[in-house]
């Protein structure tokens, strides 16, 4: 029974761990990819054309956010099972919700990173023709982190909600 | 709404003032040239326009090659940042005419550089030729014969050079040996690359030398090919070779320094002469745009209202020699749209036009979209230390810098973003994300902030997402009110009341249905809000199938119609953004704090650490968060908002006046 208990209480934590982790690798390798994507673009539209650096480089940098919204996530929720910064550890039920809580951007991170990055590739040779036309190159991409930022709300939504019991 | 009101004018100018009439319309710059027929227009007026237009188009490549060529030995470049942000140096009309009329200058330097640089290509393209001959000869160069006699030859003996496979190269040797009887004389050298070739000079008599051509396709050697000039041994020749390089390279030096020495001089006047010819350039064109005759040139000219008489004094001056008169525009004939929006909107113009030109005759979105986007930036971006951080720089790059037009509306737009940024950052109570409680040595603000601080996203994320929500609402209803009022406007006052009226009336009841029914409105109104919400679907559903036919097409297509509020609770659920990216800034904020809290008690390294992970980490955060902050608000305005009135299919006004790349010319 000891043992059991013992189990359960380190679960918890454990489980919060399992999801802190998922968020971040997901969602980071997402980003990674997409912005893998762009950049082959990039190097493609700068070997004609150098001076687009700067351009390129704030259109390949669109699908880095969610990897920032994965950290964030997993931060926030090893700071909710009390991993961070102090705290009483969480038990098993709040670690699980914890955990779970960061399914959305570790799974949304990850796909909308991918198909960000193909958007905003799809910019960078859109601007090495129409460089004038770069707010609406920057516009484009952003349509597909809609659903990465909405999945940062719901989860930073569960972690609050989680936070109270 | 917040377009500038058009008028057409029809001017005809004779051709003895037609460059001083056309020069001063340029001055005011308020007049866009226009015709009625397509296609080529010939009248012997036009032949003069057109063989100046092709003599200054001309004139600019020149300029331009000027540029190309001396840019990169200019000396005093103007500022990098300057430059970028558009500052221009300015240069008195006076002195701009009196500078760009020296056509001989012009025709001088040009030539002049036209010299130069054919020397300097002539230089470098001959220093390439040598640099590969000293490359060939340094495989070469520890053979001691003289070269001459694998080129040339004597009367008796010839040779040649090759590169050997070091794999034949003993099979060759012994070849050689064998099939000429001793009269051969040959040496190995190792190659450049030792391990796979080698080098072989070969001599024979001249007489074998088809021997040896046969035995070299045998063993597949690839000869090495001596140009006649070099005559002596490799090594002698590279050193002449070098010596040669190195007098070229002086010249070219020369040259260099030639050209650094003039550059700035040349460039300071060719790039005003250019600027000069852009302006005659584009009045030439803008002439062409006209109806020639024999004598004279007839135009439509698009001219804001309020600018009219500017122009009609113009050619009062000119009275006898041309004829201007007001005229209506013809039935749907595009009109060029001028935005026109009050200074603390205006900002945002860029913005508007970026989606599209309004059409002439409809709302310009600009100055209603103005308070929401500016809100919904502050909102995004969250963070007061960042707004103040933020506000401060762009506030001394607008006082710093004299920015291009575009670019200083940009940046008045950030500023006011980050202004708005600052009080809804000291609302919500983010100050480098949580930095007044995270550190200790912050405590005694936190009074202060708490005062400030109405609300609290991080624990309640609740109240701050209703507020999106609202938020939302609220733009998407008057962004319905806008089609409206347009539809009104037009004169389909029924479609306004059934396309819109019924929209507005179904979604408000419904929202407050919703509220009755959670107790957040009193119970008194729920009958009330059942009304509005039936009504609503009941003009819709009566009104959406109406261009169909058949009844039961009316009453099928009324019916799907409600389903759009699946696409209108989108659009609202879309705002929850505002939230999303506003509590993003401060928990990047947040992380950051608790990882400088966390090396902080670090022995002797702890404290520079936690700083500089500070200052670093808040600037990443900063330059992300900005990125998102402003996209994201500028969605909402042209995905949600735009997309329920703005008719973007309007035509930039282009009059036709004084743009210079260069240079501003003041009076």
């Amino acid at each position: 029974m000891d043992v059991l208990s013992a189990m359960t209480q380190q679960l918890g934590p454990v489980l919060a761990v399992l999801g802190a982790a998922l968020a971040v690798g997901f969602a980071g390798s997402g980003s990674a990819w997409g912005i893998g994507l762009a950049n082959e673009a990039a190097a493609g539209i700068m070997t004609e054309d150098p001076k687009k650096f700067g351009y390129a480089l704030v259109l390949l940098a669109l699908p880095g956010t969610q990897g920032i919204y994965g950290l964030l996530v997993a931060v926030l929720a090893l700071q909710n099972a009390g991993l961070l910064g102090g705290g009483e550890l969480c038990g098993l039920w709040k670690g699980l919700g914890i955990g779970l809580s960061c399914l959305p951007i570790a799974i949304v991170g990850f796909y909308s990173a991918i198909w960000q990055g193909k958007s905003s590739a799809a910019s960078i040779l859109m601007i090495s023709k129409r460089p004038e036309e770069i707010g609406k190159a920057v516009i484009l991409p952003a349509m597909c982190e809609t659903y990465a930022v909405f999945g940062l709300l719901v989860s930073i939504l569960m972690l609050t909600g989680i936070g109270k019991f | 709404m917040a377009l500038a009101k058009m008028c057409k004018a029809r001017a005809a100018v004779h051709k003895s003032v037609l460059t001083e009439v056309t020069q001063k319309l340029q001055n005011l710059g308020c007049c866009q040239f226009a015709s009625k027929s397509e296609g080529i227009k010939d009248g012997a007026v036009a032949q003069n326009i057109r063989t100046a237009l092709k003599l200054i188009e001309e004139r600019i490549a020149d300029a331009k090659f000027v540029c190309r060529v001396l840019e990169p030995y200019e000396q005093n470049k103007a500022g990098g940042m300057a430059k970028m942000l558009g500052d221009m140096p300015e240069v008195s009309s006076k002195k701009f005419y009196a500078a760009t009329t020296n056509e001989h200058k012009f025709a001088n330097q040009v030539a002049w550089l036209r010299k130069k640089e054919k020397e300097s290509t002539d230089l470098r393209s001959e220093l390439a030729k040598l640099k590969a001959q000293v490359v060939q000869l340094s495989a070469l160069e520890k053979i001691e014969y003289p070269l001459e006699l694998f080129s040339a030859g004597t009367e008796e003996i010839s040779g040649s050079i090759y590169a050997v496979p070091s794999n034949v190269s003993d099979a060759l040797e012994t070849a050689l040996d064998e099939r000429f009887d001793g009269m051969v004389e040959f040496k190995r050298y190792a190659g450049e690359d030792k391990e796979s070739q080698l080098i072989f000079a070969v001599l024979c008599r001249r007489c074998d030398l088809e021997k040896l051509r046969e035995t070299a396709s045998e063993f597949s050697l690839t000869k090495i090919e001596i140009a006649r000039e070099f005559t002596d041994t490799a090594l002698v020749e590279k050193a002449k070779l070098e010596a040669k390089i190195s007098i070229l390279e002086k010249q070219d030096a020369k040259i260099s320094e030639e050209l650094s020495e003039k550059a700035d001089e040349v460039l300071g006047f060719i790039r005003i002469a250019s600027d000069f010819l852009a302006i005659r350039r584009d009045r030439a064109l803008a002439i062409l745009e006209g109806e020639p005759t024999e004598n004279i040139y007839i135009w439509d000219l698009w001219i804001p209202r309020d600018r009219f008489k500017d122009v009609e004094a113009v050619f009062k001056e000119y009275e006898d020699t041309t004829d201007f008169a007001e005229i209506e525009p013809e039935e749907g004939e595009t009109v060029p749209t001028l935005l026109k929006n009050p200074g603390w909107s205006n900002s945002l113009e860029p913005l508007t036009l970026m989606y599209g030109t309004p059409t002439y005759g409809a709302v310009d979105p600009t100055t209603v979209m103005a308070p929401f986007f500016f809100l919904f930036l502050g909102m995004c971006f969250g963070d007061a230390g960042y707004g103040l951080i933020l506000s401060a720089l762009f506030g001394y790059y607008l006082v710093r810098y004299k920015l291009s037009p575009t670019l200083r509306k940009f940046f008045i737009m950030l500023f006011v973003g980050m202004v708005c940024t600052v009080i809804f950052g000291a609302i919500s109570g983010s100050f480098f994300g949580d930095a007044i409680t995270a550190f200790g040595f912050m405590k005694p603000v936190v009074p202060l902030a708490r005062k400030l601080q109405l609300l609290d996203p991080m624990n309640d994320p609740m109240t701050l997402l209703t507020i999106s929500l609202i938020l939302g609402f609220i733009q998407v209803i008057f962004g319905i009110c806008l089609a409206f009022y347009m539809n009104w406007k037009n004169g389909e006052k029924f479609a306004a009341i059934a396309d819109q009226g019924g929209w507005i009336i179904f979604l408000v009841g419904l929202v407050m249905v919703g509220l009755t029914m959670s107790g957040k409105l009193p119970a008194s109104l729920a009958l009330v809000s059942k009304l509005l919400a039936t009504g609503g679907a009941l003009l819709l559903f009566l009104t959406q199938g109406r261009d169909k036919p058949s009844i039961f097409g009316k009453a099928f297509s009324g019916l799907m119609s409600l389903y759009n509020v699946t696409g209108y609770l989108g659009d609202v659920l879309s705002y929850s953004r505002l939230l999303a990216l506003g509590l993003g800034s401060a928990a990047v904020g947040l992380v950051i704090n608790l990882l400088c809290n966390l090396i902080a008690p670090t022995h002797f390294v702890g404290v520079p650490l936690a700083i500089a992970l500070f200052v670093f980490g808040h600037s990443f955060s900063i330059a992300v968060n900005l990125l998102g902050a402003f996209i994201h608000p500028l969605r909402l305005q042209y995905v949600e908002f735009f997309g329920k009135f703005y008719d973007a299919n309007g035509m930039d006004f282009k009059p036709l006046r004084k743009e210079t790349q260069f240079a501003k010319i003041t009076d």
